[in-house]
């Protein structure tokens, strides 16, 4: 996570956004505040970004921003939740759940009539990843259990799920986004990823 | 609940003390205690009032001594006299004349200071202007921000357009599209950034000059970033923007521009690279 940093100046040069925008963004907290880490080099006092973080970022508001007002945006990223009811069959229509995930979840016992922001979030973590290929229907039913538990902790904090295995037998984990975590030798991380990104694309599908 | 205008009035002129409840008006001219919240649709204040508990009301005017122990929600506040509130408040307009000291954040659609204002948390209004003296232990979320005054803010301030002809100190980051300092006496903060920064001399008629007060003007900051930025009477750590002008009584060490760069003759400059 800590490995690529990059500059402010980098980061200007490379964008082509000015320092105006820069701080317009972070004021109306298109930009997360834990992004900008402060370093003393040689020059002074020097802000880092997390470099793949906030280029994606950049890219995004970039492409969004004719569309949409910065405030409008502002929620997008927000990895605070909203208040969003929605049936099964709501889900099925506009594309966020298949069949196959909402099985998934009857099979773990799950199902409701209506699902907030919360489950529709569980759902379509679940949904994106096992159509990635990247977990398997056991490890679903893993993930259901550990979002269904635990994703209200971070309703609005920055988070990432994590997937890890050790000798064939995997554990998911909700984390604080940036946490340092080490494990034993035998320990194979399968995935990392912050879930605000999956937050953003549903929040666009939802609005 | 009840219309407000069907319930009765609360008038206090001797010394009384009763418990809260809700009434239409209230008119305190001697001294009250209340215990308990307070609900009402006017609450004027002239002589003291003590409540313990929670403040709703319409209007809230105090001429005399009020203190609250609780939350303070009003549509209008006016301070005069003395308020104390003890928890958060939320007031669509707020305006101080007196002396007012908040204990926890202050959340208002347009916040006047004239008289005297400590706000132990964050404040966040659109238009906040200050001509007295206003303390922020918080940070300040605005969008128009005008200090006529003096402000002391221990967090970040924020705002659309920052206007300073007084004095401003500033704990974290000053962030706006535009800042627009004129210095009369010295201001500072940690750091400035934003699209427009313009900090300027102001030359001080003689009063204020043989008063001497609050220092030579000058602006102190470790960081200064924006696109635009003409500085004088600055003190700075690092200047970075894209068109820069370091005017008379400037003090920088280190400047980093991608535009162009002018340097008065009367300004020190230790180091600067084009990028």
């Amino acid at each position: 996570m800590t490995d690529d940093l990059i500059s402010k100046k980098e980061l200007l040069d490379l964008t082509g956004i000015s320092y105006g925008q820069l701080y317009r963004w972070k004021r109306k907290n298109l930009i997360p505040e834990e992004w900008f880490i402060r370093k003393s080099s040689f020059t002074g006092q020097e802000t880092f970004f997390p470099k793949q973080q906030i280029l994606q970022r950049i890219d995004k508001i970039i492409h969004m921003k004719d569309g949409l007002s910065l405030d409008e945006l502002a929620d997008v990223f927000s990895p605070t939740l909203g208040e969003v009811e929605m049936s099964d069959q709501q889900l099925l229509d506009r594309n966020i759940v298949s069949l196959a995930s909402l099985d998934l979840l009857n099979e773990a016992g799950r199902q409701q009539a209506l699902y907030g922001l919360e489950q529709i979030m569980m759902l379509y973590v679940l949904e994106k990843l096992l159509l990635s290929g990247d977990i398997t229907q056991q490890e679903g039913l893993l993930l259901i259990d550990v979002m269904s538990e635990h994703y209200y902790r971070f309703r609005d904090r920055a988070s990432e799920l994590l997937l890890i295995r050790k000798m064939g037998v995997p554990t998911f984990m909700v984390v604080n986004s940036g946490a340092e975590l080490y494990f034993d030798h035998g320990v194979k991380v399968v995935l990392r990823i912050p879930l605000a990104t999956f937050m953003e694309e549903l929040k666009i599908k939802l609005g | 609940m009840e219309e407000r205008h069907l319930r009765n009035d609360l008038n206090v002129t001797g010394s009384r003390k009763t418990t809260g409840g809700s009434y239409h008006r209230v008119n305190i001219d001697g001294m009250a205690k209340l215990d308990g919240d307070l609900d009402c649709s006017s609450l004027s204040v002239n002589g003291t009032l003590k409540i313990y508990g929670s403040l709703v009301s319409e209007s809230t005017t105090v001429n005399g001594m009020a203190k609250v122990e609780g939350e303070l929600r009003t549509q209008s506040l006016d301070v005069n006299g003395t308020l104390g509130v003890h928890g958060a408040a939320q007031a669509e307009s707020t305006m101080v004349n007196g002396m007012c000291t908040i204990n926890g954040p202050l959340v208002s659609s347009r916040v006047r200071v004239d008289g005297m204002t400590t706000i132990n948390g964050d404040l966040s209004t659109p238009e906040f202007t200050v001509n007295g003296k206003c303390n922020v232990r918080g940070g300040v979320n605005g969008e128009r921000i005008d200090i006529g005054g003096m402000a002391t803010i221990d967090g970040d301030v924020q705002g659309e357009k920052i206007d300073v002809q007084g004095n401003i100190k500033v704990g974290g980051l000053l962030n706006a599209d535009s800042v627009e300092i004129r210095l009369y006496t010295s201001s500072s903060a940690r750091e400035v950034g934003g699209e427009r920064i313009d900090i300027r001399r102001k030359e001080r008629s003689g009063f204020w000059k043989a008063l001497g007060l609050g220092g030579a003007p000058s602006f102190r900051a470790q960081l200064i970033e924006g696109d635009e930025i003409v500085l004088e009477d600055t003190e700075a750590d690092t200047v970075r923007g894209n068109r820069v002008h370091i005017g008379r009584g400037c003090n920088i060490r280190f400047v980093e521009y991608s535009g162009e760069l002018s340097v008065d003759p009367e300004a020190k400059v230790g180091n600067s690279t084009r990028i």
